[in-house]
């Protein structure tokens, strides 16, 4: 089964379990994960909308697309909803949509008023509930495609590293080298805001949907004399958020879930103390200020974690 | 011909824009009635606060949003996280809206920062993430849509508005320069990505809001991607396609400055000039533009400019098609949005164009398409502010190479 089905179908199965009858997607990562389609990227923040519905029961998907490039082929032609500005439309589609009128429960992965007021005109007595959490909890561990897919993207994202700390010269055009190099590599769209600050220099991507993604000083020390050396090493199923406080070095440090992008556990001094982690996930996990910083993206194992970005970019 | 006119010099002062921002959401809060907005999407956080969106992707955007309080009748809007260094706000601790801990936190600092009006205030807000549904942020306030709100202070821009427009347009336009002499037989659309991003950095342009569009055009609809809408299919992910002479590729891009977003389109021909009929297509494009420039007026409807810009195209519209991509429009506004009103042309139907108007401050792109199924086709983007008289372009002047304007 291809990976992008694997993936629908463990977000089937965890809306199955929370009771959601359908679902109104409208966060692109979401949308990503159940469908495989490749949508043009946009940066930022997005209002809620609904691009993407899924019957849970039948998982028949509708997507907001005018085209089919870059659809998967399980998705057919008469099943896009083209690009829309009309509100009414938005509203006859969900209405028309098979399953919508006697949904019982239906989940949304974000809202606002305005998509409440609509959405309560089409299911007046179904519940809408924040789904987000059910399929971010789906998407939590990570399939062997899935670690392929994120250590490939680490790979791009290194290009931009070793490119920026090989450039002699100011942060702004050593930045500028890092962002081409990570172009020339395979990805024109940065996951979080590169970091060129002195001897810190700090890339990540989001290549074919997956994040990659590192962070090195200049002269760095040994792997084992990294600023987060003991928190990768703490990084093992079972371990807690409390547990990574403790092996936390003093000064910044963030351990969270990276794979179609920023995840979830969120775990730093003020957040996540009592996530539990489980073999499978993939973390992005940095420490340290000024003269020592270093992040790398790391695969949770029954071992020892694996780190899936490249040790020397 | 009032094509390719350079726009005028417009100077940014950043105390104005914030000011003049400022004043006008107090104003317009007044007016809907709101005791208090609580803004989330990133375009407003900045509208509100000048704390400027990030070029990065939306996980990263939301994860640990910066979060814009506005209390009618305050001198200063608080912001919640981001980096309040330099801006005129009364800086609070970050919220992380997206995990519940996270939505928990914004929920007891909104209790502590709204007062008595988390307690039945009128309260406008743009977004809630599940997490702030589920722990319950803002319940027992009267909470409506801040949309309607937003949407009447972009509407018409600023002076220094169209500042920030005019520098992401010229800005934006001097990289696709150097991409456009990067684009020989044999390239990668990722090699002219990574020239565009760079040149964009070197433009102080830090913030690339879509991933750069280098699409090669099959020469008949038939042969490019099925569509809902019979018709073209524009802009679509590619992938990374290697340029080969002759093709026919349309560019689009968009990224900010001060918050404010650019719209690049322009046509161009790989390794060789254009062809006869694809020269014949840019000049009824240009028929189009003209057509539309002189039908934009304040207090023109949206429909007679679409009237004027269909109509510059008719003879060559056997079936009465009007002169753009039928999924999209004639015209787009663009501001702290990408695409926002005023939109002319689009499924909203005639008798929206016929009720809308054009107001000063409004700022237009304008972007027709020509397609003669088997030639191909042009298409470019040009954006005009309506002013009292007129209209005057932002960031104009770009050239149409390898097209030629007739003299």
């Amino acid at each position: 089964m291809s990976l992008h089905l694997q993936r629908r179908t463990r977000a089937v199965e965890a809306l199955a379990a929370a009771g959601i009858d359908m679902l109104v997607a409208g966060r692109q990562d979401h949308i990503n994960y159940i469908t495989g389609a490749h949508q043009l990227w946009t940066a930022g923040t997005r209002p809620f909308g609904p691009v993407c519905t899924l019957n849970v029961a039948t998982g028949e998907i509708f997507l907001l697309s005018t085209w089919d490039e870059g659809v998967p082929d399980d998705i057919d032609i008469d099943h896009l909803h083209g690009i829309t500005w009309n509100g009414a439309i938005i509203y006859q589609r969900l209405a028309a949509n098979p399953g919508m009128a006697t949904a019982q429960r239906v989940g949304v992965d974000a809202w606002s008023p305005g998509m409440a007021g609509l959405l309560s005109a089409v299911v007046p007595n179904a519940d809408v509930v924040p789904v987000d959490d059910v399929l971010l909890q789906a998407r939590r561990t990570k399939m062997p495609s899935e670690v392929d897919a994120i250590r490939a993207a680490c790979a791009v994202a290194a290009e931009a590293v070793a490119a920026a700390l090989a450039h002699s010269g100011t942060d702004a055009q050593r930045l500028a080298a890092g962002v081409e190099a990570m172009a020339q590599a395979g990805s024109s769209t940065p996951a979080a805001e590169p970091r060129v600050e002195g001897n810190i220099v700090d890339f990540s991507c989001i290549r074919s949907h997956y994040e990659g993604g590192l962070g090195r000083t200049a002269n760095a020390a040994s792997p084992a004399a990294r600023p987060h050396a003991a928190l990768i090493a703490a990084c093992v199923p079972g371990a807690t958020g409390q547990d990574l406080r403790r092996a936390a070095p003093d000064g910044e440090w963030l351990v969270r879930g990276s794979g179609m992008g920023f995840e979830p556990p969120v775990i730093n001094a003020r957040y996540g103390a009592s996530e539990v982690l489980e073999e499978h996930m993939v973390l992005s996990v940095s420490a340290g200020t000024g003269e020592e910083y270093a992040r790398d993206t790391v695969l949770v194992t029954e071992s020892t974690p694996e780190i899936l970005s490249p040790e020397e970019p | 011909m009032p094509i390719a006119r350079a726009a005028p010099e417009l100077e940014l002062d950043v105390e104005r824009l914030r000011r003049d921002r400022y004043a006008k959401l107090q104003f317009q809060m007044a007016v809907d009635g709101f005791d208090a907005l609580v803004l989330l999407h990133a375009p407003h956080v900045a509208y509100a606060t000048d704390c400027l969106p990030k070029g990065v992707d939306a996980t990263h955007a939301s994860a640990n949003r910066p979060v814009a309080v506005v209390l009618a009748d305050q001198p200063q809007p608080c912001l919640l996280g981001g980096d309040p260094e330099g801006l005129d706000v009364d800086p609070h601790p970050a919220v992380w809206p997206d995990i519940d801990e996270g939505a928990a936190d914004l929920g007891a600092q909104l209790e502590a920062i709204l007062g008595q009006h988390a307690r039945g205030g009128r309260v406008g807000i743009d977004l809630m993430t599940g997490a702030m549904r589920r722990t319950g942020v803002l319940s027992a306030a009267e909470i409506t849509d801040a949309a309607n709100t937003m949407g009447a202070v972009k509407l018409r821009k600023t002076v220094d508005e169209l500042a920030c427009i005019h520098q992401a347009q010229a800005r934006t336009s001097r990289a696709m320069a150097s991409v456009q002499e990067a684009l020989v037989p044999g390239v990668r659309r990722s090699e002219l990505a990574a020239v565009f991003l760079r040149r964009l950095r070197e433009e102080g342009i830090d913030a690339n809001m879509i991933d750069v569009i280098f699409q090669p055009m099959a020469r008949r609809m038939a042969d490019g991607p099925r569509t809902t809408t019979g018709h073209l299919a524009f802009p679509t992910w590619s992938g990374d396609p290697v340029y080969a002479e002759g093709d026919l590729i349309w560019v689009d891009a968009g990224s900010d400055y001060h918050g404010y977003a650019s719209d690049f389109g322009r046509t161009w021909t790989v390794g060789r000039p254009p062809t006869g009929a694809e020269q014949r297509c840019f000049e009824r494009w240009l028929a189009v533009m003209d057509a539309s420039y002189e039908a934009i007026a304040p207090g023109a409807s949206f429909a007679e400019v679409c009237a004027a810009a269909t109509a510059a195209d008719a003879a060559h519209q056997p079936d009465g098609e009007r002169p753009w991509m039928p999924h999209f429009y004639l015209v787009h506004g663009v501001g702290i949005e990408s695409a926002e009103m005023p939109f002319l042309g689009t499924d909203n139907g005639p008798d929206f164009d016929a009720a809308n108007t054009l107001e000063p401050g409004m700022v237009m792109v304008l972007e027709p398409a020509i397609w003669e199924d088997g030639t191909g086709g042009y298409r470019a983007e040009e954006i005009v502010a309506v002013t009292e008289n007129g209209w005057i372009p932002l960031g104009g002047g770009h050239p149409y190479d390898p097209f030629e304007v007739p003299r």
